[in-house]
């Protein structure tokens, strides 16, 4: 008996989805089609690649408010280099200045040593500034038809974007599983001191976590306006709280130290069935937001509750058993 | 020996001139700033200038008091602009019932809004930043809903518009107001019992649990303060501008935590006071008004003060390392 309630524990992210699929399945008809489950992952590709490098990121101890900027950022300027630089270098310029982002985050945290926080906060208003500069704040259209391939094109009747999210996965869960970029990163989050006496170079990989996080932020700049052809500078004003919301929802804790990908990917997928839900359902926008506003709350109490109060009442235990 | 006194002597003068320089710096980039602006724009140093400088900024200052009270207690709040919008939404909402009930409730709604905040950072002890984020959006969620989204007029009479926009002996009352909340949350910090061991929270919250302070009550004290400033900024809001929607306060909040941050108040906690916050204003208010003289883009405005920011914030670290060595 016990174990069956382990296993639900565990699992509970699974059970949630369950429980989302078979309410949306008598709603919506036409809801059990490889079309519809497909376009629900689809949907979720730009959330999900982000929460990837953003897991990354929260295990470390630290996180990123910028990725929603840096997103449209990319977009923009994938496509303003379009015209001088053709396709392929755009994009890999694009992404290249997204990710730079990352490093700029990197190096104010690491050699400037700001809060992680207050760092992305300036960097996410600088970069969204940059963006509506650029664009003069109106939208600005790709002129090369190519470029919708990279977001929009089928394989097999299935959107290409969905392999990138599938290989960025495996690539995040490989590297967290199996190397030192990994394995270094969970003893960072579980203790910065430790990790620093034990010889691990902190600065250099929280470094480069920074950058690993906005070079998924800037990949799925490249998806996003490639889908929608278009670069807008007010794309992903409440996208960093989607994101961290997802992998804190996979049970990444906020505290560092813990969660990892698999996880992650359960929460994306949830949090894109409860928008799903809310279109089947006719939700209205506002209480759409509310929504979304209650789910961010929820996950970040229930981080706090498990295992955010064990690591914070450590030093509290210690005074009680002296009293 | 009176060598080595004279070198000491030198030292100790090296020291406190160091101490004095990097303690009032920002007082010190005030002046020259106002000199610099006097001399570009002949515009600038006009009485009537002057004031409408601090008439744009008197709302944020008042908010940048709370904020200042949160981020010495090793907090933030980023939903304080998501509780004024709030709270203005239903000042303006209940203005029919007489001006009375609308500002109570206001200042009402941004205690509870304080409240809630409070509870799960200090009660639950979640993640302060992730949590006001979250309430930021259920809080402009909430205004959305009940004013389902439109634009709503307030009709400030001359009784309530007196806040907002009049004139006592050709001084503007906002400005006086703003005064008023900057002494009274100034001697709330310096001069009680609350406000020193805000001071202990924030800057060791184990030591100051050891020592026998409630250290979630402190906590939750500031976010309630907090939460009771933008309701009364949402007041002063509302008595000087007529029409009101929910997402015009959002930009403000990145405006008082530059403020705040400007005037030297450390993001680790423990350090500040509102009349740094104040020095932080009125740098602010210059720049500000500055841009607004030379016709800077909007878009261009966002990106410089995204980048004062960062500056503030770097220039925070320094200072700190440097008083660590000097000290």
């Amino acid at each position: 008996m016990k174990k069956i309630t382990n296993i639900l524990i565990d699992q509970k992210l699974i059970i949630i989805i369950l429980i989302l699929v078979i309410a949306l399945s008598f709603e919506d008809k036409n809801f059990f089609t490889i079309k519809s489950l497909a376009s629900i992952i689809e949907h979720a590709v730009i959330i999900g690649i982000m929460a990837a490098g953003m897991t990354v990121l929260l295990i470390s101890g630290s996180f990123d408010l910028s990725v929603g900027s840096v997103m449209a950022f990319t977009g923009i300027i994938t496509i303003i280099l379009q015209k001088p630089l053709g396709l392929f270098f755009s994009v890999l310029a694009g992404l290249l200045i997204g990710t730079s982002v990352g490093a700029i985050n990197g190096l104010l945290v690491v050699k400037g040593r700001i809060n992680a926080f207050i760092a992305t906060l300036g960097t996410m208003v600088i970069f969204k500034g940059f963006g509506l500069a650029l664009t003069g704040s109106s939208p600005i259209k790709s002129t090369i038809p190519a470029f919708k391939v990279i977001g929009q094109g089928e394989f097999f009747g299935i959107e290409i974007s969905l392999f990138y999210l599938i290989i960025i996965y495996i690539v995040v869960w490989y590297l967290l599983k199996y190397t030192k970029f990994g394995r270094n990163n969970y003893a960072i989050g579980g203790n910065l001191q430790s990790a620093r006496l034990s010889g691990i170079n902190v600065n250099i990989y929280t470094f480069f976590y920074f950058v690993f996080c906005a070079f998924t932020a800037a990949l799925s700049g490249i998806i996003l306006s490639s889908r929608v052809s278009t670069g807008n500078a007010i794309f992903g004003d409440i996208t960093n709280m989607t994101v961290i919301a997802a992998a804190v929802l996979g049970g990444t804790s906020l505290f560092g130290g813990k969660g990892g990908v698999i996880g992650t990917i359960q929460g994306v997928i949830i949090l894109s069935l409860i928008e799903r839900a809310m279109t089947v359902f006719n939700v209205d926008t506002n209480y759409q937001l509310l929504v979304r506003g209650l789910i961010i709350l929820f996950v970040v109490v229930t981080d706090a509750v498990t295992s955010g109060r064990k690591k914070l009442d450590i030093g509290r235990e210690v005074i009680n058993k002296k009293v | 020996m009176s060598d080595i006194d004279a070198t000491a002597r030198s030292m100790n003068i090296k020291k406190g001139f160091i101490k004095f320089f990097f303690s009032q710096a920002m007082l010190l980039i005030m002046i020259i700033l106002f000199i610099i602006m006097s001399l570009v724009s002949d515009k600038f140093f006009t009485l009537n200038n002057i004031y409408n400088l601090f008439r744009q900024v008197a709302i944020l200052g008042v908010m940048a008091c709370g904020m200042t009270i949160v981020i010495i207690g090793k907090g933030i709040d980023l939903s304080a602009a998501a509780i004024m919008g709030l709270a203005a939404v239903a000042n303006v909402m209940l203005q029919q019932y007489g001006y009375a009930v609308s500002v109570i409730v206001a200042i009402a709604v941004g205690v509870v809004c304080g409240f809630i905040n409070g509870y799960f950072i200090a009660k639950v002890r979640a993640n302060f930043i992730i949590v006001t984020l979250a309430t930021q959006i259920l809080f402009t969620a909430t205004a959305l809903i009940i004013s389902e989204a439109r634009n709503l007029t307030s009709r400030p009479q001359p009784i309530y518009s007196f806040i907002g926009s009049a004139n006592v002996f050709g001084f503007p009352v906002i400005i006086i107001f703003l005064i008023i909340t900057m002494i009274i949350t100034g001697i709330l910090l310096q001069k009680t019992i609350a406000g020193r061991r805000l001071y202990a929270v924030g800057f060791n919250d184990k030591a100051a649990l050891v020592s026998g302070i409630n250290t979630s009550n402190v906590i939750m004290g500031s976010y309630v303060i907090n939460g009771l400033i933008c309701g009364i900024a949402a007041v002063v809001l509302t008595s000087r501008i007529s029409r009101v929607r929910v997402g015009q306060t959002a930009p403000y909040l990145f405006d008082v935590i530059t403020i705040v941050v400007l005037g030297g108040t450390a993001l680790t906690g423990g350090i500040g006071s509102i009349y740094r916050t104040a020095i932080g204003l009125v740098i602010f208010g210059i720049i500000n008004n500055s841009m607004a003289i030379l016709t800077v883009p909007y878009e261009y405005q966002q990106l410089i003060k995204g980048i004062i920011l960062i500056l503030a914030v770097l220039y925070d670290e320094f200072n700190r390392r440097k008083r660590l060595l000097y000290q």
